[in-house]
């Protein structure tokens, strides 16, 4: 049985729910529970969530990879997306996934952004909950790079 | 003219604020509108002005405030009490908020609303927290806890009586103290977390991130007491593992000003994992010298050196042993943190300045998973006999681990070698790190850590360890 799911998805709203499903199968089919199957598609819905919210698309190209490999050690879901220009928001997201990530319990990341969300009137803006929703309730650790081709590929690492 | 009647237009905002200097709006009361100028005063407070010159009396609560932010739309603010204050220039005086606690200050920077208030919102998560506590732990630390008050309270003792003591007298009797008292001390906390690491070794990922949590809020004041502990913690550089502490570590000494909380930062800077820092930094010009051997003509300031993620880049004090070296050597020292590069920098000075000679060194502010956007590194950073990375690793999941791996190793140079390190999952300061210090790593086995390798164009791999054996090193050479 291959150990790694790999789909491309059109960066809209439809089509990345449509994800769902066959991560679901993907994580069954090779022994995961239904509470650890059910964390990593929501960490998955984040994951894609944030490259259509963010990516640089041109026509609704290219379109968003998925990939979700489950190895006896871990299991890695990575998603790829074509990323604007701006080093600055880079440096941003760079530094959010080092803090979220500089916590031991990724409660207290997750904690802090619930404090900025809820402090936050209704419609005010961006919470930041997501990535730190990753970490903590999909208990894994974020990672990301850029790449030559301008791809952010995106990773939520879970131990098993 | 009065100040009830002032216009606002000339006030300024609170230093460091872009955002407008003042709003229009109205406040509230039993159905009538009193129109306002409103500006930030304190972070929770707002200084106002009447433009119409109808000043209500000291004190009168409204029922809300509207306001009219610029680009920002209507914002509407709860109850309020005006509190006048005719000394207050180009003011009549400050609207204090009666059932919310705004950040005003950020309403005017950035136009966002937030209620102070609502982080207490989250108080009864936390303390949720407690209930997925086994009672053997918490047993476990309310004994840790009391065991650290009592030695917390003998040292302190010695503190105090030591304060009425001559500056000199007081330091030759903290050295005996620590030098007596010291060990007992140390051995005391060894003990403390061979009996943790047995409780708490076999949990689940979720179970032991809890537990460490709980932990650290039980023993905050102790923590916060050491040095190093502190910053670990509280990250003031966004990360753990900064330049500081890496000073710290390989200082090696006793820091703080009071007896136990000097030993309190010992203890963590004693331990295996912070040895293995130290023992990478010896390790690193062994290797430079292997792999200068196979360069014995390059030019001045031929043998190129790279350190990625370098931190403050104590090592150099040792890779620059001979004049020759001084010639020879290039280095290029990456990091994402300024300020880690200008402690590098200024290590760099130290050397040059104790040795009488100048050293070609360049500097790369960047971070190592946004510098792979760049098409052909080896074009803009130039290419390398010997690049190393001790620090960065450990922080990097295997898909970026494997990324960034394959991009450095394209600046290798053939003949040239490059040597990255990552603690072992069998290090012994693991759950010291996690639970303490708040400081997790990313540990990896032998085999994990040497398949990172894998498809490396016309590479040898090979791991090699330290001799604690908290920290593997990937050698990678590549043929000549």
């Amino acid at each position: 049985m291959e150990n790694a799911l790999h789909i491309q998805l059109r960066p809209e709203w439809d089509a990345i729910r449509g994800a769902w499903e066959p991560c679901d199968r993907h994580l069954e089919a090779h022994g995961l529970g239904r509470d650890d199957a059910y964390a990593l598609c929501m960490v998955a819905q984040e994951l894609l969530e944030n490259a259509v919210k963010y990516g640089a698309y041109e026509g609704g190209q290219p379109p968003v990879d998925l990939a979700l490999e489950v190895t006896p050690e871990e299991v890695t879901v990575e998603v790829r997306s074509p990323v604007g220009v701006d080093p600055a928001a880079l440096g941003e997201f760079d530094r959010t996934i080092q803090w979220i990530r500089g916590f031991q319990d990724p409660f207290e990341a997750y904690v802090d952004r619930l404090k900025r969300a809820s402090s936050r009137a209704a419609g005010s803006g961006e919470s930041g909950l997501g990535l730190a929703r990753v970490a903590y309730e999909g208990r894994c650790v974020l990672d990301f790079y850029v790449d030559a081709s301008n791809t952010l590929a995106v990773s939520a690492v879970r131990r098993r | 003219m009065s100040p009830a009647s002032s216009s606002a237009r000339d006030a300024r905002p609170p230093e460091g604020s872009p955002g407008p200097a003042h709003a229009g709006g109205a406040l509230l009361r039993e159905g009538a509108r009193v129109p306002v100028t409103v500006g930030p005063a304190s972070r929770i407070s707002l200084c106002v002005a009447f433009p119409d010159g109808t000043e209500p009396q000291d004190q009168t609560v409204f029922e809300r405030l509207e306001l009219a932010l610029p680009g920002r739309g209507p914002v509407e603010l709860s109850t309020c009490r005006y509190v006048a204050e005719p000394a207050r220039e180009g003011w009549a005086g400050r609207l204090v908020f009666l059932q919310d606690v705004y950040d005003l200050e950020r309403l005017f920077r950035d136009g966002t609303v937030t209620n102070l208030r609502a982080f207490f919102a989250n108080v009864p998560m936390v303390l949720e927290q407690k209930l997925g506590i086994r009672p053997e732990f918490k047993d476990f630390v309310a004994d840790a806890v009391y065991d650290l008050s009592v030695q917390k309270r003998f040292f302190d003792e010695q503190d105090r009586i030591l304060a009425q003591e001559p500056p000199q007298v007081a330091e030759a009797a903290r050295e005996a103290i620590l030098a007596s008292e010291g060990p007992r001390f140390l051995a005391f906390f060894d003990d403390h977390l061979a009996k943790l690491e047995a409780l708490v070794g076999a949990w689940g990922p979720e179970e032991y991130e809890r537990h460490g949590f709980y932990l650290r809020r039980m023993a905050w004041p102790y923590i916060l007491g050491s040095e190093i502990m502190k910053r670990t913690n509280l990250k003031p550089r966004g990360y753990a593992g900064d330049a500081e502490i890496m000073r710290m570590i390989y200082e090696h000494r006793y820091e703080g000003r009071y007896l136990f909380n000097q030993l309190m930062h010992k203890h963590p800077v004693e331990h295996a994992g912070a040895q293995s820092v130290r023992a990478r930094r010896r390790m690193i010009p062994g290797v430079l010298r292997e792999v200068l051997g196979r360069f014995p003509r390059t030019g001045p300031h031929g043998f190129r050196i790279l350190s990625v993620a370098c931190g403050p880049a104590w090592e150099l004090q040792d890779l620059f042993a001979t004049a020759d070296d001084f010639s020879r050597f290039h280095c290029a020292l990456l990091d994402q943190d300024r300020e880690a590069l200008a402690m590098a920098a200024e290590g760099i000075r130290r050397i040059e300045a104790a040795r009488g000679i100048g050293i070609s060194a360049e500097y790369v502010e960047d971070s190592v998973r946004t510098m792979l956007r760049v098409r052909d590194l080896g074009a803009r950073y130039g290419r390398f006999h010997f690049a190393y990375s001790m620090g960065l690793f450990d922080y990097l999941t295997t898909p970026v681990a494997r990324a960034v791996l394959a991009r450095l190793w394209e600046m290798i140079l053939p003949g040239g070698t490059m040597l990255v390190g990552n603690f072992n999952v069998g290090c012994r300061s693991r759950t010291y790190m996690d639970y303490w210090c708040d400081w997790s790593l990313y540990y990896r086995t032998e085999e994990a850590f040497l398949a990172l390798a894998d498809g490396l164009p016309g590479v040898d791999a090979s791991i090699t360890w330290e001799e604690t054996r908290s920290q593997m090193f990937l050698r990678l050479e590549r043929a000549g």
